[in-house]
């Protein structure tokens, strides 16, 4: 290659990398520096939180919100709650998104089309809240901590696009390559798929798993005694109540929050999201290289 | 048995068994979703009829009286209905305008990062806005855009420009909304996208780079055609959500003065619902939005069948 | 084979997880829920629900327990921070011994999200302890979900019967269409709240440069204008906001302090009603004073004497302005409402008194306080209640002067103590009780505090001994310093307001909705335009008012009126 070329490319590939790094250094300062007042703010003292004088690092570093917050004992109970509903839920959703996806993604599947049309249109129509909950009632699901593991665990959105992946991955020709050595359905399904898919997989562990985390409708609706109660209740009562005491008149209220409304909202976006944050670089480990189709293509 | 084109879409009347009986194996496996949807979905799919009745509990679902079409007429006839259903389109489209590409770029940009340490630290924090409560998120909005004090017009006011008192201003609510949903999911958003570009195979790189393909042509040949089918799925799949605009946070935004833009169906149902509990008259305009909806996608896909491999159905 | 096996044991889990959740029974015992199914209703509309069984259990009225034997009682209640846990409580346990009535406690964690769906799906409770709405009051009342508690009231009402004795709109305010009583209100009349239009002034700004308070719409403006110029706060910058507040019309705007000298104006959403109340439903903001109100709003927001954020910005803003030392006044309830117990600034404002109105007399808005919409339908007893002469008398207790120290705080001595002979209580009478020192209403579990129906009346609630003068502009004094100025409120307000409570009939409920909606949606907005200057109040005026008509104003009035009539 005559060397002119090359000098050439590496240069229009040198200023690329540059602008990309400095993109990504827009993008990380533009989001990193509200997260970084937030965090600093919620170890902060009340007064300087609530003049605005946190700017960057903690003012006054102290643990009054934390304190605050922990002060409602629920919280742990919570937690405990939201790890079993989070736990069984991904395992459940996952599951049951991969046995739905892999039939569909097969184009020789005979009655996809209905098939298919069965799962979506459920995403455009739906008897509403009240058929439904009377349907759970009969089942026995109210109250019971089932009903928060298998609410929303298994969604039409994430059907699709790991049934996206699957026709993006599983080739014809692999299929048809064990098919000759006399593997079945179930077998490719458990001896090919499901090692090939970890990249999917660690996608649909985390959106289950958020999905789960964040959860706050179906407890609302479903859930009668207080100690199966997920976390992002307990929180969100918290904030609530902080919120509205100066909505709702009531002095003694107010005052009893006074000055705290801020750094218990700070503390409790730090307490809330914290856990779910670490899951994101482990859940990344499993996005395979090479997945994708090319793989028995030279 | 090499599958044939004929074999796969030979058309036949009727249940071809053979086929069928092939399929088998395929039917097992998706027997336990497939009967969870039917149970979960399709069981109480008869509430539907809610919407043409007036709801009555101590008659039931079933026994409850007929009136057609009043519920429609009264959403289509009051006295806000353009202005609701226009903000609400608008604003869902505006987000897909906007929040579509971002985090496509983002992904392309992090799969460009060489630095693994740098690339990992750029992915966590971008995700982490995402898990912010909308009640926190907006207050934060609304404090970064206060006249005096926040850092917005701080920025603006040190550039030499005038402050903009931004939340009061009709004109600008949809770009707020959209702008700052943007600023919250763009991290997340981008996952699905990066888990692709992390799977192609890297001797096809190799094999770019030897060709002396530069990285924007790389970009270009090799990880878009591979985005593409789930780009075109995520599009469809938005815009039959179009009527879905959120209820959480277009409310916790809005305030007297933006109201002509900021009321949208979801707000409006909660209003109306205050003053009388009447769930027909929603169930009828969640049947609105979902006929709505419905037309949409089939629409955009049956362009996607058209143009590209990838469809929905 | 093998991964057949496999995989049909990976099914049995998926299928077991199924089953399991289907078959494992709830663990709350409702003892009287009958689970409606989708066609058979589970009320009987009409029946008598006074059930004959227990009447032979039942001690006679007015004596305790309530019970010779033991009876339970499903309560379904809202889980909240104020209480730790009702099955544990202190009051929980001492309302049992006294009654014989056992409480089962079922939860939801969002009282607001749950009705709707509770009331819909024929899931009731016996008891629900979740605020109903005028609108559910009648609709469910109507069809007999919630009961007739009429005849309970005659028969065994002993306290409730002192409440409508003490307060004439109580009764009514409880009476649906149709004549029927359906639920157990929570009553708490409350002198502060009787003026919740009170402006606060920052006294050491007044000091700082030498000026009276203000006593015309004409001083109040000078007032603004110096706090702009003069530098107040003294430290050079011109920084200072005048005036600033949150919202339109809330219990935190500046609007209706103003707006009230030109025509009196309720700070409360939705009732813009003329007062004093004549007889005929009408409403302020069409009204040629409005419109003389509006124009001196404008010309404040013009010269910049309006806090240009006050229609956008929430009360932690204004609370941070505040602090920062900023604001010359605002209107609010309390100063706890904008800033932080115990600062400089906390003690620094002072309420003023109503300025001298385009009438010539000082004027403001009147706030009943006592029964509103939001305690009408406090606790309701539904048609699933078993034993519902045993749950009224056992509410019926809640609003005796007995119990009401146990309800609200806890135990003598620990929580709570009469007055000492000598100590004075917040409205300078001879004190009545006192809250003892770390008593909090938030995470405790000795009282019930505010979550169940309670019957307090104004001098009880002033009864409260008074603090230490030194304390006047601390937390502690917060009582006492808001009675102060609400007694400058008290002499010009006319207590003859129109009813809050308004049933509206159920044919016209739909339009009302959809038209109270957006009239007031509408009346907002150009409210707040016309005050920041995007509508004129010359010449937008009439287009203003021809767009309420075609909205619909006059028909939103005569069903108003029409409401107002039937009850009589």
């Amino acid at each position: 290659m005559p060397r002119a070329m090359k000098i050439k490319m590496s240069r229009s590939d040198r200023i690329f990398t540059n602008v990309n790094y400095l993109f990504l250094t827009v993008v990380l300062v533009v989001i990193f520096y509200p997260l970084i007042i937030v965090v600093s703010s919620s170890f902060s003292e009340p007064q300087a939180v609530i003049s605005g004088k946190v700017w960057l690092f903690p003012v006054g570093l102290n643990f009054k919100g934390y304190q605050a917050v922990f002060r409602y004992q629920k919280i742990i109970m919570g937690f405990v709650n939201t790890i079993i509903y989070t736990v069984g839920g991904t395992l459940f959703g996952v599951s049951m998104t991969l046995l739905a996806a892999y039939p569909l993604s097969r184009r020789d599947l005979y009655g996809k089309g209905i098939l298919t049309f069965i799962f979506t249109f459920t995403m455009l129509f739906s008897g509403g809240l009240i058929p439904s909950y009377l349907l759970n009632k009969a089942l026995g699901l109210v109250d019971n901590r089932m009903m928060l593991v298998i609410a929303g665990s298994m969604s039409v959105y994430n059907i699709i696009i790991t049934r996206t992946f699957f026709r993006s991955t599983l080739s014809e020709e692999i299929l048809e390559a064990t098919q000759i050595d006399g593997c079945d359905d179930f077998n490719f399904f458990l001896r090919f798929v499901i090692p090939l898919s970890s990249t999917i997989i660690a996608v649909l562990v985390l959106f289950i798993a958020v999905g789960h985390w964040n959860s706050y409708q179906t407890a609302i609706i479903y859930i009668r005694t207080e100690s199966k109660l997920p976390l992002q209740i307990i929180l969100r009562n918290i904030l609530i109540l902080s919120q509205t005491a100066a909505l709702s008149g009531d002095v003694s209220l107010e005052l009893a929050f006074s000055g705290m409304q801020d750094l218990i909202k700070y503390a409790l976006i730090v307490v809330a999201s914290a856990p779910i944050l670490a899951l994101y670089p482990f859940v990344q480990k499993y996005f395979v290289k090479g997945v994708m189709i090319g793989s028995l293509k030279g | 048995m090499a599958l044939s084109y004929e074999s796969v879409h030979r058309k036949r009347k009727g249940i071809d068994l053979k086929r069928l009986k092939k399929s088998w194996q395929l039917y097992v496996i998706i027997f336990l979703p497939l009967a969870f949807i039917l149970l979960f979905h399709y069981g109480p799919m008869y509430g539907i009829q809610i919407a043409f009745k007036e709801y009555d509990v101590t008659k039931g679902i079933f026994g409850s009286n007929w009136v057609a079409w009043k519920h429609f007429d009264r959403f289509i006839g009051s006295y806000n209905f353009r202005n609701i259903v226009w903000n609400t389109v608008s604003i869902s489209l505006y987000s897909l305008v906007f929040g579509l590409p971002v985090p496509i770029i983002l992904a392309i940009s992090l799969n460009e990062c060489d630095s693994k340490k740098y690339k990992k630290f750029v992915q966590t924090v971008t995700y982490a806005p995402h898990f912010i409560s909308m009640v926190v998120m907006v207050s934060m909005v609304i404090l970064a855009l206060s006249l005096n004090n926040g850092i917005v017009n701080n920025i603006i006011a040190a550039l030499g420009g005038t402050r903009i008192n931004f939340m009061s201003k009709p004109e600008m609510f949809k770009s707020i909304y959209v702008l700052s949903g943007i600023w919250q999911n763009m991290g997340y958003s981008s996952i699905l996208y990066l888990a692709v570009l992390t799977g192609i195979d890297p001797t096809l790189y190799e094999a770019a780079i030897i060709d002396g393909a530069s990285r924007m042509k790389k970009i270009r040949h090799i990880d878009l055609p591979f985005l593409i089918p789930t780009i075109i799925i995520m599009l469809i799949l938005a815009l039959g959500q179009i009527m879905n605009v959120g209820f959480e946070k277009i409310y916790l935004m809005q305030n007297k003065l933006n109201l002509s833009a900021s009321e949208t169906i979801a707000t409006y149902i909660y209003k109306i619902g205050i003053e009388n509990a009447n769930f027909s008259y929603s169930a009828a305009i969640g049947l609105f939005n979902s006929v709505i909806n419905c037309v949409l996608i089939v629409l955009v896909n049956q362009v996607a069948r058209k143009v590209s491999e990838t469809s929905l159905w | 084979m093998k991964s057949r096996k496999l995989f049909g044991l990976v099914s049995l889990l998926l299928v077991l997880v199924l089953l399991a959740a289907c078959t494992q029974t709830p663990t709350t015992t409702g003892t009287g829920t009958t689970g409606a199914t989708t066609t058979k209703a589970t009320t009987t509309a009409g029946t008598t629900t006074g059930s004959t069984t227990t009447s032979s259990n039942l001690t006679p009225a007015g004596e305790l327990p309530i019970v010779k034997e033991k009876v339970e009682l499903e309560i379904l209640i809202a889980a909240s921070d104020t209480v730790l846990d009702y099955e544990t409580n202190g009051m929980t346990k001492k309302m049992e011994e006294w009654t014989n009535v056992h409480i089962n406690w079922t939860m939801v964690a969002d009282a607001a999200e749950s009705k709707p769906l509770l009331l819909a799906s024929g899931d009731y409770p016996e008891v629900f302890r979740i605020s109903m709405t005028p609108e559910e009051l009648s609709l469910y009342g109507g069809k007999g979900v919630f009961i007739d508690l009429t005849s309970y009231i005659d028969q065994y009402g002993i306290n409730m019967k002192q409440m409508f004795d003490y307060d004439s709109s109580v009764k009514r305010g409880l009476t649906i269409p149709g004549g029927k009583i359906v639920s157990l209100p929570t009553y708490s009349k409350t002198y502060h709240m009787t003026a919740c239009n009170k402006m606060w002034v920052n006294r050491t700004w007044l000091e700082a440069l030498d000026i009276e308070v203000p006593k015309t719409l004409d001083d109040f403006y000078n007032m603004l204008v110096a706090f702009k110029n003069d530098d107040p706060n003294g430290n050079n910058t011109a920084d200072e906001v005048p005036l600033t507040g949150v919202d339109v019309v809330s219990w935190n705007s500046s609007i209706p302090y103003l707006m009230s000298a030109f025509i009196v104006t309720d700070n409360t959403p939705g009732r813009y009603f003329v007062q004093p109340y004549t007889g005929a439903v009408d409403v302020v903001f069409d009204k040629p004073e409005w419109r003389e109100g509006l124009k001196y709003l404008n010309k404040l927001y013009a010269e910049g004497l309006l806090d240009a954020e006050c229609f956008t910005q929430d009360s932690a803003l204004r609370r941070q302005k505040v602090e920062s030392g900023v604001i010359g006044a605002t209107g609010s309830n309390a100063p706890s409402a904008f800033a932080v117990a115990d600062s400089e600034l906390f003690k620094a404002y002072d309420a003023i008194p109503p300025l001298v109105g385009v009438s010539g007399k000082q004027q403001t808005a009147y706030i009943p306080s006592g029964m509103e919409g939001t305690s009408v339908g406090f606790a309701t007893i539904t048609s699933a209640c078993e034993n519902p002469d045993v749950a009224f008398r056992w509410f019926d207790l809640l609003y005796s002067e007995e119990t009401i120290y146990d309800n609200l705080f806890g135990t003598e001595g620990e929580q709570w103590r009469k007055a000492d002979a000598g100590e004075l209580g917040i409205n300078g009478e001879p004190a009545i009780w006192k809250t003892l020192e770390g008593f909090s209403g938030v995470q405790q579990n000795n009282s019930w505090y505010q979550t169940l129906p309670t019957f307090r009346r104004a001098e009880w609630r002033l009864g409260e001994v008074a603090a230490k003068p030194e304390n006047y502009y601390l937390r502690a004094g917060m009582e006492t310093r808001i009675y102060d100025a609400t007694t400058l409120y008290e002499p010009h307000y006319n207590t003859n307001v129109t009813p809050h409570i308004i049933y509206i009939d159920e044919s016209v409920a739909s339009e009302y909705a959809d038209t109270k909606t957006a009239l007031y949606d509408y009346m907002y907005t150009s409210t707040a335009q016309f005050i920041t200057g995007g509508m004129n109040p010359e010449t937008d005026w009439d287009g203003y008012l021809s767009e309420l008509k075609n909205i619909g104003l006059e028909d939103y009035l005569r069903m108003t009126q029409e409401a107002l009539d039937a009850v009589g």
